[in-house]
């Protein structure tokens, strides 16, 4: 027989708010350099400018949070689903440092890539970074507070002998 | 033996709203639109002053003569930056300070340049004479800069140096004597460079193929010429000083009136701002007053249990006062860090797409505007909670439990 607390643990909880908003995120990380918030062209003949490349690690990044974002909402386990979350934490983390330390954007402050590409992928890493935070702390939490209340039990039950 | 857990106000309202997750979710989500609507539009407000307040500082002359037509050129480039190029010739300059009405001239020479390899973009060159000048310099003796030699430039704050102090234009390297501050205007992406470089410059573009002055015009020609009235002489009287002088093929740019076009399109972006706040305030007082009174309503017979079981009514209220406070401060919180997420990170596009002057204001300010819009936040939830807070005191517990019996 499943009991309640079973079934908690296996429920899907906000997991699938969660993943739906990894999944948009990731998405418009992978697209936004190449559509709305598109970066420099790279010009016939002349070398590729850093936004380019920018472009292209993104568009990875966006698809493994969108991926990870898909694996929360089938995954039934909280502990499963803390573990997706921290890996999408520290994607939106990757996804942060690639347009401003480890590849960034064009110098010119007036660049289009400078303009909206580099905020709209700060803005959509953020976001993907507080609400992998956000719900991997609500699992976390859910996991504590039936260890707590178990543990309680228990120890009523303990007394009560 | 185990100790039991203890319940407090807080706790208890903390437990009341998970129950209820898309209440609680709703009800944030409101107040999050309002402190988003409130913190963003006083940042923008104040961004948008910002600008207009250093373009008064920069514009600095009280009319500038231009070749005709080009008017509208000069204006956008004083405005929003758009880079131009346009010439007559230098001895208007001479014409223009004989004026009855004129206490000095400076002229100055734009050039656009597609050749920058420190910003790919348009860049704008001016050129200006040191010794006649009288809305340059002032800006370079506020920086504490040297001042300027012949070859030297001094950049706008949206100019990248390169490590060895020095910019590239048409191939070739000028040394940096001093960078402005952000201002927040045209200025921003502007370099200033003395007249009596220019024909060197010009030489340098066309040794590269980019034509940006005939050379037989450098050192002969300039693109505008600013003036500075005397004391109780207006723009307007000089203007037309000028055109019965005979002075022929030139056109006027008011710098005052671009100022006050500007600040109209201020004052239509404000005036918008204020009536969504106001009315996302009304719709957000009035629909948390109808869910928290509806709530209280649904809550009768918890709170009247609570009551029984020697819960004072001071102790429900702070109660239901916790719940809305929580609510006030959670979606004033989320309000405000989307509110930041959309207007510092996008303070570049918002003001292009503006065309308008843009400054995004200081730390301390904005934290000042973020707690004062948390506090409307909480106020807002806290009042609107009022009425059930209010029902709850005037009802007596034995006439709640028996009510729908």
């Amino acid at each position: 027989m499943v009991t309640t607390a079973e079934k908690a643990k296996h429920s899907r909880g906000w997991g699938w708010l969660s993943g739906l908003l990894q999944i948009v995120c990731g998405v418009l990380i992978a697209v936004a350099p190449h559509t709305f918030a598109r970066v420099c062209a790279v010009m016939e003949g002349e070398a590729a400018m850093a936004c380019h490349y920018t472009a292209q690690a993104s568009t990875g990044i966006g698809v493994a949070i969108a991926v990870l974002g898909l694996a929360t909402i089938v995954s039934k386990s909280e502990r499963m689903r803390i573990g997706l979350t921290t890996g999408i934490g520290v994607l939106a983390i990757l996804e942060v440092t690639v347009p401003t330390f480890l590849i960034g954007v064009c110098a010119s402050s007036q660049m289009h890539c400078r303009v909206a590409a580099l905020p709209t992928l700060l803005v959509l890493a953020i976001l993907s970074l507080l609400c992998a935070g956000g719900f991997g702390l609500t699992d976390w939490g859910r996991i504590n507070r039936r260890t707590r209340i178990a543990r309680q039990a228990a120890l009523a039950q303990k007394t009560a002998q | 033996m185990s100790r039991s857990p203890h319940i407090t106000v807080g706790k208890l309202s903390v437990v009341n709203l998970r129950q209820k997750p898309v209440r609680t979710g709703a009800l944030v989500a409101i107040i999050a639109m309002l402190t988003f609507a409130l913190f963003g539009g006083s940042v923008l407000t104040k961004s948008l002053s910002n600008g207009l307040n250093g373009m008064e500082e920069r514009l600095g002359s009280d009319l500038v003569v231009v070749p005709a037509g080009t008017e509208t050129s000069t204006a956008s480039m004083l405005v929003s930056g758009e880079p131009t190029s346009f010439y007559f010739d230098k001895n208007i300059e001479a014409d223009i300070l004989a004026v009855a009405g004129v206490e000095a001239v400076s002229s100055q020479i734009y050039i656009s340049s597609l050749d920058a390899a420190c910003c790919e973009d348009e860049v704008q060159i001016i050129g200006f004479d040191p010794e006649s000048d009288f809305v340059v310099e002032p800006w370079i003796a506020q920086m504490n800069l040297d001042g300027i030699e012949d070859g030297q430039m001094i950049v706008g704050a949206d100019i990248i140096i390169s490590d060895n102090n020095t910019v590239l234009f048409f191939d070739h390297e000028y040394p940096v004597a001093g960078q402005l501050a952000k201002t927040g205007t045209s200025m921003d992406s502007t370099v200033f460079i003395s007249q009596d470089s220019i024909p060197e410059l010009v030489e340098y573009a066309s040794a590269v193929g980019a034509e940006v002055m005939p050379a037989e015009y450098a050192g002969k020609a300039v693109s505008a010429v600013l003036v500075k009235a005397s004391e109780g002489v207006s723009a307007e009287e000089i203007a037309y000083s000028i055109t019965q002088a005979a002075i022929y093929g030139v056109s006027f740019v008011y710098p005052d009136g671009i100022t006050q076009t500007t600040g109209t399109s201020l004052h239509i972006v404000v005036a918008f701002l204020v009536a969504i706040i106001v009315t996302l305030w009304v719709i957000s007082l009035v629909v948390l007053g109808s869910v928290f009174s509806a709530n209280m309503n649904e809550r009768k017979k918890e709170l009247a249990t609570l009551r029984i079981m020697g819960v004072t009514k001071r102790r429900l209220i702070s109660l239901v006062a916790s719940e809305s406070s929580l609510i006030g401060l959670i979606g004033g919180a989320a309000g405000i860090v989307l509110a930041a997420l959309v207007v510092f990170p996008f303070s570049n596009l918002i003001g292009n797409s503006l065309s308008l002057p843009y400054l995004t204001p200081g730390f301390a300010w904005c934290a000042m505007v973020a707690v004062l819009a948390l506090a409307v936040a909480l106020l807002t939830a806290v009042g609107a909670s009022a009425f059930g807070v209010k029902r709850i005191a005037k009802v007596e517990t034995m006439l709640t439990l028996r009510d729908g019996e």
